[in-house]
């Protein structure tokens, strides 16, 4: 496509002080979420099951690498980049990041997120539904270490797990 | 089927799921249940929970937990807890002191309150440590500071030592310590019965020297003179000022005629050497007396030895002065005390 419209920028988001004095820079998190789920629904309709996950996996990789230019490309070390994430992740209601194992030599992780933004107290539907999450953590890590890495939810919160539980590995 | 027969059969599941949880070894589902999927998936989940919570009672927390639902969430939950509380422990063994643990009550507290008393003792170990090293170094510098002003002193008592027995003009032994070091040298020879000699030296005409030329010229030509002896005497020789344009040589375990012969070769020497003055060239002569005679120890005092010895040689000195200059005189007591000299 030659003429892009809707390339991605911050400064589509615009300025959030300016535009809601009163309101202020939160919303309800339903709301958030009936946007998602809308999106999924018309997407679904309009490109089937599987394109929308791969539309929701690459919109979460393409958030991810650029919160990481955003917010952590000057971090050089793993785990302070792993700090900065869980406390950016919190303070921006995303969830609550923790690791549970990390090998950085291997390109292997165990993470996990509670409370996840996407997720937490959803019905049980029987399937991991965190594409969005996916991509974003692969994102985060491909910026980080300039491999390429394969994510995968193995348990979620639609799952009955209670907890989103994310395997990356980088892809060799 | 009879109400007691339903009974029964709830009694007896009741039991198999009793037994699943009581029991070290788990029973089978019942041939005749086998075909109930609900019933295959509660043993199997029952089974899985056992593997789990025994795995985890022995602390291996990697089993999968591979059933969902309120049980499993819950288990996932502590088992998400469980494994991050084991990676935040190997970073602050790794010297992470930021990492707190959240959402397990008192455990947490309790982990979160030895990191942080962990951290304060370590910066405290790490305070004392460098204090010590500041303290360590500061010592160092005061010891040194202690030898160099040690060696100064020592140095500065060499120089001290060397100045009290030297004649500054000439560098040579001044004549209190030439006196000194001829008495040892002549109890040295009484008591082995060895040789010793004297030679007493006056440069010839000094006066006009020093008249002609000036203080500076007559220091220059007492220099070279030092200079002649310094270069041509043994390491053994003991050569001093004496005093005004006089000069000493006490020369252990040489006679009379060892000391004539090394006397006249500095009396050829110094008439040969030049001064360079400030106008023109300054030649001298020197006359020599010479004096082995040594009286026997017996009632005498050192000194008095010393004072006879030297007279001797100040007599042949006398002798060759008066005989017309630059020559070498030696003391001849053949005849008595009173003494005849030989040249
Ligand atoms: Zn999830």
């Amino acid at each position: 496509m030659t003429d892009r419209r809707y390339k991605f920028s911050w400064d589509l988001l615009g300025d959030i002080a300016l535009g809601r004095p009163n309101l202020g820079a939160s919303t309800s998190l339903e709301v958030y979420r009936l946007m998602q789920f809308t999106f999924r629904d018309v997407m679904e309709q309009h490109l089937g099951t599987e394109k929308t996950n791969q539309i929701f996996y690459e919109a979460g990789k393409l958030a991810g690498t650029e919160l990481y230019k955003k917010a952590f490309s000057a971090i050089k070390d793993f785990h302070e980049f792993i700090k900065s994430l869980q406390k950016t992740f919190r303070d921006m209601g995303i969830g609550i990041v923790r690791v549970e194992e990390a090998d950085l030599e291997k390109g292997s992780f165990v993470l996990t997120v509670s409370e996840d933004l996407d997720c937490s107290g959803l019905p049980e539907l029987g399937y991991e539904i965190c594409t969005y999450d996916e991509g974003f953590i692969a994102g985060l890590l491909e910026s980080f270490t300039g491999n390429p890495f394969e994510v995968k939810e193995i348990d979620c919160w639609c799952t009955g797990d209670r907890t989103c539980r994310f395997t990356a590995e980088a892809i060799k | 089927m009879s109400l007691a027969e339903e009974f029964a059969i709830v009694d007896e599941l009741s039991k198999l799921v009793l037994d699943m949880l009581m029991l070290s070894k788990p029973p089978d589902v019942p041939e005749r249940f086998a075909s109930i999927d609900s019933l295959q998936t509660l043993h199997a989940n029952l089974l899985s929970l056992r593997d789990f919570l025994s795995a985890a009672a022995n602390g291996d927390l990697s089993p999968n937990i591979n059933f969902k639902g309120y049980i499993g969430g819950t288990l996932k939950m502590l088992q998400a807890n469980l494994r991050h509380m084991t990676w935040q422990t190997k970073m602050v063994a790794a010297g992470d002191f930021t990492q707190r643990i959240e959402f397990m009550g008192d455990f947490a507290n309790s982990f979160n309150a030895m990191v942080i008393q962990l951290d304060l003792t370590l910066k405290e170990v790490m305070r004392k440590d460098a204090e010590l090293k500041k303290t360590n170094t500061e010592l160092l510098r005061e010891i040194t500071i202690r030898r160099q002003a040690e060696a100064a002193l020592l140095e500065s008592e060499e120089a001290f030592k060397t100045m009290a027995i030297t004649d500054s003009l000439t560098g040579l032994y001044n004549r209190r310590h030439f006196n000194h070091r001829a008495e040892t040298e002549i109890s040295r020879a009484l008591r082995h019965k060895r040789p010793l000699s004297v030679i007493m030296l006056d440069i010839d005409f000094f006066k006009r020297v020093n008249d002609t030329y000036g203080h500076h010229s007559g220091d220059l030509v007492l220099q070279m003179v030092a200079n002649i002896l310094k270069e041509s005497l043994r390491s053994s020789d003991i050569p001093a000022r004496y005093g005004g344009e006089e000069f000493i040589i006490l020369l252990p375990d040489a006679t009379a005629v060892n000391a004539a012969t090394i006397a006249e070769t500095l009396r050829k020497r110094i008439e040969t050497a030049t001064v360079k003055g400030e106008k023109c060239t300054i030649k001298i002569t020197s006359s020599f007396g010479v004096n082995d005679h040594l009286a026997k120890a017996s009632s005498k005092s050192t000194e008095k030895i010393l004072s006879e010895f030297i007279d001797k040689a100040d007599q042949a000195l006398y002798l060759a002065k008066k005989s017309g200059r630059n020559k070498v005189t030696v003391y001849n007591n053949t005849k008595g005390d009173g003494g005849s000299l030989l040249v």
